[in-house]
């Protein structure tokens, strides 16, 4: 087993917790995310995200970090075979693509028992970088690609109403 | 074929769809800008309004 740090699920049932050896405390959270297909139904899936309470992206390489939050997505699935999780790296730093590489690196050496697909190019060079992950025997697979794409290119230069 | 009824509803036209729904992912990043200082500020994210938390198990 990769060497990760023990993780507390908090007490209001929104994530879970785990300090580092450097004392930086982190918070995984799920939340809902709903897309919608190209036949307007809405398809639920879960972002994931982490924060830590210094608000910083760590001072240094830590890859227990990055074990223990492949260890939570890997744990969301166990029992929701036709889960998705959809990750997105924000540009308030500069630093979202690089964020969205990274991310992409702990996919890959998950196993192959997952599937990733990410936003294109195009949106890349707005800032914008998103990804969807799901089990490749998720019975949605299909539907969720497609809503994954739709959902995207539907809302695309809106504002927050979607207007 | 009529969708699963826990994880898809239908929704009448493409119109009512962006009547019902904020852009999500412009939520989603207001959302995690507002985790992320909660965070800091070692506020419950339970005080979070309007962002609906899944629970992981």
């Amino acid at each position: 087993m990769l060497a990760r740090y023990d993780t507390v699920l908090l007490g209001d049932g929104g994530g879970y917790q785990f300090t580092t050896s450097d004392g930086d405390v982190y918070i995984a959270y799920f939340t809902e995310f709903t897309l919608i297909d190209s036949g307007q139904n809405e398809i639920l899936a879960t972002s994931f995200g982490f924060a830590n309470k210094a608000g910083n992206s760590g001072h240094r390489y830590d890859v227990k970090i990055k074990n223990t939050i492949v260890h939570l997505i890997k744990e969301f699935f166990e029992n929701q075979d036709d889960a998705a999780i959809l990750y997105i790296c924000i540009n308030n730093d500069g630093r979202e693509r690089n964020r969205h590489i990274t991310f992409g690196r702990w996919f890959n050496e998950m196993n192959s028992e997952f599937e990733r697909y990410s936003s294109l190019g195009e949106h890349a060079k707005a800032g914008f970088y998103s990804s969807i992950i799901f089990k490749s025997t998720n019975q949605r697979r299909l539907k969720l690609i497609e809503a994954f794409y739709f959902t995207i290119a539907y809302y695309w230069g809106l504002g927050e109403e979607g207007q | 074929m009529k969708p699963q009824k826990e994880n898809i509803s239908e929704i009448s036209d493409r119109q009512d769809v962006s009547k019902k729904m904020v852009n999500p992912f412009v939520k989603l990043i207001k959302d995690k800008e507002r985790i992320a200082k909660a965070v800091q500020d070692g506020q419950p994210l339970s005080s979070l309004k309007d962002i609906k938390f899944v629970s992981p198990i």
